[in-house]
């Protein structure tokens, strides 16, 4: 037992009590358990939504993307000022579709408006298969944590397994509400914690932030602070690259399906508006998050891998033990409430998308619940194997998710705004897309320009929906009904 | 468009059986076509070529180079343009109009 582990054990003692007490207040059915009975709030849609984007990557990744490639970290600021403005939009129709039609999911949305179950079952397909790889980065995120903070007494997977058998605990028995009670808690402990260090340690090591990136600016690495910063070889980013990651980063936002789901849970319109007004004030959290990866960048400079950074930083900085454990809690609380927001969806997208389609009979209420929770256990399982035991390299999966999670926005703005886009013209166009995105991904020399592969499989996909849509058949004008509506929100 | 209103979705064109003119979208109000505009516009000058106006390092504000506040800038300005349409959102929707 080290003093480092003090804090975390605090933490995860709260997070585990705060998960289960909702579970008593949520009624008993489905959309209790994956909706928490439609009835959020604004504060609490703020921090499963608005949290939700910062996962281990926020602690993890974004220092480490500052660390060593410098201004390329600004992407993360960019996108995220604008990735959530679609869901000013999308968010309400979706709620209301939800609300009169029982949806709780992004497929079930997709599904019905198309009129095609093949359609719904391979958007949930897509959606778990982005889900797992993203699960099991923040299982990874959490062992590494813990054995730092226990001076290694602690294997990577016996961390894991705590953290995350606290986590599946609280998700079985509290299902939504409990996802939302503790997003606000580690949603709170992690920005407290990120603007602590984001101010401690430039002041400790260069006397103040200007100083540091004043140090930084006249030293060795100049290079990396003049924008677009460097590639992850080490050399100067181009601007084609930069531009079109925070284009496809922003498109991608809100279609998460983790995210958008999240939607249906909404008590009303207002709620999900004025989240998404409130949004910005959590994303000028990341500016603290990226100083920290800057003030390792003189002191330590050889740091490999560089998303180690920040625990790097804790081991030989020569900080207080109880400022490491506090740190480490931080790092447990942005892993930890995206893991649980990802294992409900995926258990639920299973489940009602993956599995209930393909049934000829529907299932009771009862059943259904038990499915969902088998399935997240499942789920969790799968993600925690490739976390601590399997060699098999996730990256790549993980670095095509992020285009490939954007194909779905083509789909879900003809969903809405385009009557005349048909099942096979959404299917085709989604599929290619992945496709290309994939291909591309896997293929660098096939780019004419070095963009976001993203970007090529967007403009297939676009194309695809709109040519193959135009030459089938419209769907029923019965079925568009539901989604006629005047305006844009 | 009597009776109709974010509540109740309002259909158009509905004479044709075969969806060719369902329209799912009327006219966007103008509140929502000005944050529009601003949004893309903020978003351009996140990108190049926009951002190359401010993508330099001098002169540092509040110890931020100036290329990373350029951009807090740019949350901030999309943040100001959310609040202006969030409350004329607020305020159509209590005279019952959109």
């Amino acid at each position: 037992m080290t003093i480092e582990l003090i804090p975390c054990l605090v933490y995860l003692g709260l997070a585990l009590l705060l998960g289960m007490l909702p579970g008593r207040f949520s009624s008993r059915s489905v959309a209790g358990y994956v909706a928490g009975d439609r009835s959020l709030n604004t504060v609490l849609l703020y921090f499963v939504l608005g949290a939700a984007v910062f996962s281990s990557f926020a602690f993890l990744g974004g220092p480490g993307w500052a660390y060593s490639r410098g201004a390329a970290a600004f992407y993360i600021l960019a996108y995220g000022a604008f990735g959530m403005i679609p869901f000013y939009f999308l968010g309400p129709r979706a709620r209301r579709l939800g609300a009169r039609l029982g949806f709780f999911t992004q497929a079930e949305i997709v599904g019905h408006r198309f009129d095609s179950k093949p359609l719904q079952v391979t958007v949930a397909l897509f959606s778990i298969a982005a889900l797992v790889p993203y699960l099991t980065l923040q299982i990874k995120g959490v062992g590494f944590i813990l054995s730092v903070a226990s001076h290694g007494t602690l294997p990577e997977w016996e961390g894991a397994l705590i953290a995350y058998g606290i986590v599946t605990v609280y998700v079985l028995y509290s299902g939504m509400l409990g996802v939302s009670w503790t997003s606000v808690f580690m949603g709170l402990a992690m920005m407290t914690i990120g603007w602590l260090f984001g101010l401690y340690l430039p002041w400790k090591f260069y006397g103040g932030i200007g100083a540091m990136f004043h140090a930084i600016a006249t030293g060795p690495h100049a290079a990396m602070l003049v924008p677009p910063g460097l590639d992850a070889a080490g050399g100067s980013w181009d601007w084609w690259g930069y531009s079109s990651a925070i284009l496809v980063s922003v498109l991608g936002f809100c279609c998460w399906p983790h995210f958008f789901m999240r939607s249906m849970a909404a008590k009303d319109d207002r709620s999900i508006k004025l989240m998404v007004v409130m949004y910005p004030t959590m994303q000028i959290f990341m500016v603290p998050i990226l100083i920290i990866g800057f003030s390792a960048v003189l002191l330590f400079p050889d740091i490999k891998p560089a998303d180690t950074v920040l625990p790097f930083m804790l081991q030989h900085a020569g900080l207080s033990p109880w400022l490491v454990g506090l740190a480490s809690a931080g790092t447990l609380a942005a892993s930890m409430h995206t893991g649980d927001a990802i294992m409900h969806a995926a258990g639920t997208v299973g489940v009602r998308d993956g599995i209930m389609p393909l049934l000829r009979k529907p299932l009771d209420d009862r059943r259904e619940r038990r499915l969902i929770r088998i399935l997240i256990v499942v789920i969790t399982a799968v993600a925690f194997y490739f976390a601590v035991a399997s060699k098999l390299s996730l990256v790549s999966l993980l670095l095509g998710s992020y285009g490939g999670v954007a194909q779905i926005f083509p789909v879900l703005i003809a969903a809405f705004y385009w009557p005349r886009a048909t099942a096979a013209g959404a299917g085709a166009g989604l599929v290619t897309g992945i496709a290309v995105n994939m291909l591309v991904l896997l293929e660098p020399a096939l780019k004419p320009v070095p963009l976001h592969e993203g970007i090529y499989g967007l403009v297939a996909n676009v194309i695809v929906l709109v040519a193959v849509s135009l030459v089938t058949r419209p769907v029923s004008a019965a079925r568009l009904k539901d989604y006629a509506e005047a305006g844009w929100d | 468009m009597a009776g109709t209103g974010w509540w109740r979705p309002a259909l158009r064109n509905e004479r044709d059986t075969k969806g060719f003119h369902v329209k799912t979208t009327g006219r966007a109000p103008l509140r929502h076509r000005l944050l529009l505009g601003v949004v893309l516009l903020t978003l351009a000058a996140t990108v190049w070529p926009g951002y190359l106006l401010g993508a330099r390092i001098s002169p540092y504000v509040l110890g931020l180079p100036f290329s990373l506040l350029w951009l807090v800038l740019c949350i901030l300005v999309v943040f100001v343009a959310l609040s202006l349409t969030f409350r004329a959102d607020m305020r159509a929707g209590k005279r019952g109009g959109r």
